[in-house]
């Protein structure tokens, strides 16, 4: 059973921040928000909340509400933002920054930008321009949203997270890919992007890029890659263990 | 001295995960060890050794995970085996071999009056608490949190496949720890059908805990006191540390016991064993698979047992494995590593003293592995009776070297 409101954190915390990654890598979104200086505020009633900001070309992404937004976009429930997330017809309530038509009309352009690099074409997986980036994409959507589930879920709150042992997970592609960890420490899970703060307990470590594309894809079985020694864990395995088992959890949320 | 390669491993593991969910599944999962740097695949075992599909050779300290007992491919074993085979295993009806084998349990386990027999551990740890919830008429179990009991729902480690309400009935306590467990009792009683625990605590990648002074005798009274059916979970540790069972070794006496991997030396048999108060209920509660009275495991076990009372295997496996833990211990000391076991010496968790994260362990385990003793870095090893003083030698040659490798890795 989803949870409506771990979904819209989901979306707010674990999707909607990659826009941070597609303005850096996007020439359509670089375009777009060309000259912006404004935060673009999304948030739920008694939900979650993220603050886009953008300024010199850039996208900064903030999980929660700021005191200032240029323009702020309501959703009455969680299960309206979620629709809105999935392609409905949903309109938020604009209550601040309905004054700037363009920005708002070209927001809607930039999501979509962010769309396009979530659901790949088989073209994008031959184009080792493309491939690398969507890999990266998936992988910080995959620890930002594992963490939305762990904090979010009810049933992971219950089921997974207080025998999930403590302890630092890094992730890593090799040759240069990105990397992304996670830290459970106590009943609280952190996580981010690039080397953990801490020294890691356990290494989960794809061979190239390619290989990352394809396990965040599903193009392959993790199981196989992990026995041809395409992914390699190395440390504390319970700990990857049960970040897969929030991944699990994950992909009943928002899996294809 | 040269590396062992899997490269067949690998391949056929390739091949197996196209067909095969995820494999190689379960506890053998290479995952669990150091992917790449383990075989994956046997091909044949002799004694204390096995081939892995590349042809390499290895001295084996997993035994099967705990099956292999007395070494595989056991002569007498084999033989009695092959006589049955010969006059059929699978009939239509048990062979006397079945009444045997429930004799001979209940000769050498002192509290038990009465055996049925299985395959697997699952089948017997789940049949168990049926009996249990017959004769109490209540539903509850109690268990210590974490501990392994099998693969099916009330109790898998796993995540997938289980809905809230296979394990509804399920309530927990911690391990050596009386008070939460009173507590549980607290919480539920009147409603609490039985209580499952392994003898110690064996769970994989943590160092083994032993149970603190009286707190058998404290769980037994408890149980006594409150009606609570007391379910010793065997599987693991059965005929490895006392030949009686487990509470032999540990001071107390339950109501049903469960025992499996040890019992028929690699061929699958599981058995529960109770008391004479319970035998109303496990008649009424149905137990029966496709392969359960097959004779061949049947005879295999009662072979299993009647070899380690005449050889006194236990105290042999003692022997051995003290001398093991010994000779580790000190051989890492020499390389200025801190080493150490937990758990008894015939199913031992060796780790390092100074991490808790695996890495020193898991260096030291495919390298010994890649020279031709068989070490897991997260699952308590065991030893059979096969293991000789010879293979010790022979491993604490290859031990040097790879206690050499993680020392010049770590540090220390």
């Amino acid at each position: 059973m989803k949870d409506p409101k771990a979904l819209s954190c989901i979306y707010l915390h674990g999707v909607l921040p990659l826009l941070e990654e597609v303005v850096q890598h996007d020439k359509q979104a670089q375009e777009i928000v060309k000259g912006w200086r404004c935060s673009v505020m999304l948030h739920v009633s008694d939900g979650p909340a993220t603050t886009l900001k953008f300024r010199d070309g850039k996208c900064e992404a903030i999980p929660k509400t700021v005191s200032f937004p240029t323009i702020a976009m309501w959703f009455s429930s969680p299960e309206r933002l979620n629709r809105m997330f999935e392609g409905g017809n949903v309109v938020p309530v604009i209550w601040k920054g309905i004054w700037h038509p363009v920005v708002l009309k070209k927001f809607a352009a930039l999501t979509k930008r962010l769309d396009y690099y979530m659901k790949p074409t088989e073209e994008m997986a031959k184009d080792p321009l493309e491939f690398p980036f969507i890999a990266k994409l998936m992988e910080y959507a995959a620890v930002f949203g594992a963490k939305a589930v762990a904090d979010n879920d009810p049933k992971t709150k219950r089921d997974i997270v207080p025998f999930m042992p403590s302890g630092v997970i890094q992730l890593v592609v090799q040759g240069g890919g990105p990397k992304a960890y996670m830290i459970k420490k106590g009943s609280e899970i952190t996580v981010g992007k690039g080397d953990a703060p801490q020294t890691p307990d356990v290494f989960m470590e794809v061979r190239d890029a390619k290989v990352a594309f394809e396990m965040f894809t599903g193009k392959m079985d993790a199981m196989a890659g992990i026995g041809k020694c395409d992914i390699k864990i190395r440390g504390h395995i319970p700990l990857v263990d049960n970040l897969n088992a929030l991944l699990d959890r994950l992909s009943q949320y928002i899996g294809s | 001295m040269a590396l062992y390669k899997f490269d067949k491993s690998i391949d056929l593991f390739v091949r197996a995960t196209k067909k095969i969910p995820n494999g190689i599944y379960g506890h053998v999962s290479p995952a669990l060890a150091v992917p790449g740097e383990f075989p994956y695949y046997a091909a044949s075992g002799k004694g204390s050794r096995y081939t892995d599909v590349d042809g390499n050779e290895f001295i084996d300290y997993m035994c099967a995970y705990g099956p292999m007992v007395l070494g595989y491919n056991h002569p007498e074993v084999e033989a009695a085996v092959a006589a049955q085979r010969e006059r059929g295993n699978c009939l239509n009806h048990p062979g006397e071999v079945m009444v045997q084998l429930a004799e001979a349990l209940t000769d050498i386990v002192p509290f038990a009056d009465w055996a049925v027999f299985a395959k697997n551990g699952s089948d017997v740890t789940t049949w168990a608490l049926q009996v249990a919830r017959e004769h109490t008429q209540k539903r509850k179990i109690i268990m210590a949190r974490g501990t392994y009991h099998g693969a099916h729902a009330w109790c898998t480690p796993g995540h997938g496949g289980i809905i809230d309400e296979d394990r509804a009935q399920i309530k927990y306590f911690k391990f050596n720890d009386i008070d939460s467990f009173y507590k549980v009792i607290e919480e539920h009683r009147g409603d609490i059908a039985g209580c499952i625990m392994t003898p110690y605590h064996h769970p994989t990648f943590a160092d083994q805990i032993m149970p603190a002074e009286g707190w058998w005798k404290k769980i037994q009274k408890a149980c006594n006191d409150e009606g609570i059916v007391l379910i010793l979970d065997d599987v693991r540790a059965g005929f490895r540390l006392d030949l009686r069972g487990s509470q032999e070794y540990f001071g107390f006496s339950p109501d049903m016991a469960c025992y499996c991997k040890a019992l028929g030396n690699c061929y699958p048999i599981s058995s529960c064993v109770g008391r004479d108060y319970l035998k109303g209920a496990a008649s009424r509660v149905f137990l029966t698979g496709s392969y359960w009275n097959s004779a061949v495991p049947m005879v295999a076990a009662l072979t299993v047992i009647k070899v380690l009372k005449e050889t006194n295997g236990i105290q042999k496996m003692m022997d051995f494995g003290n001398k093991l833990s010994k000779s580790l211990i000190d051989l890492a000391k020499s390389h200025g590593l801190q080493y150490k076991f937990t758990g008894p010496p015939t199913i031992p968790f060796p780790s390092f003293a100074n991490e808790n994260n695996f890495f020193r362990n898991q260096r030291f385990c495919s390298e010994i592995t890649r020279r031709g003793s068989f070490f897991h870095p997260s699952h308590n090893w065991f030893v059979s009776t096969a293991h000789s003083d010879e293979d010790l030698k022979e491993t604490l040659k290859a031990a040097d070297e790879a206690f050499a490798i993680v020392k010049k890795e770590f540090g220390s």
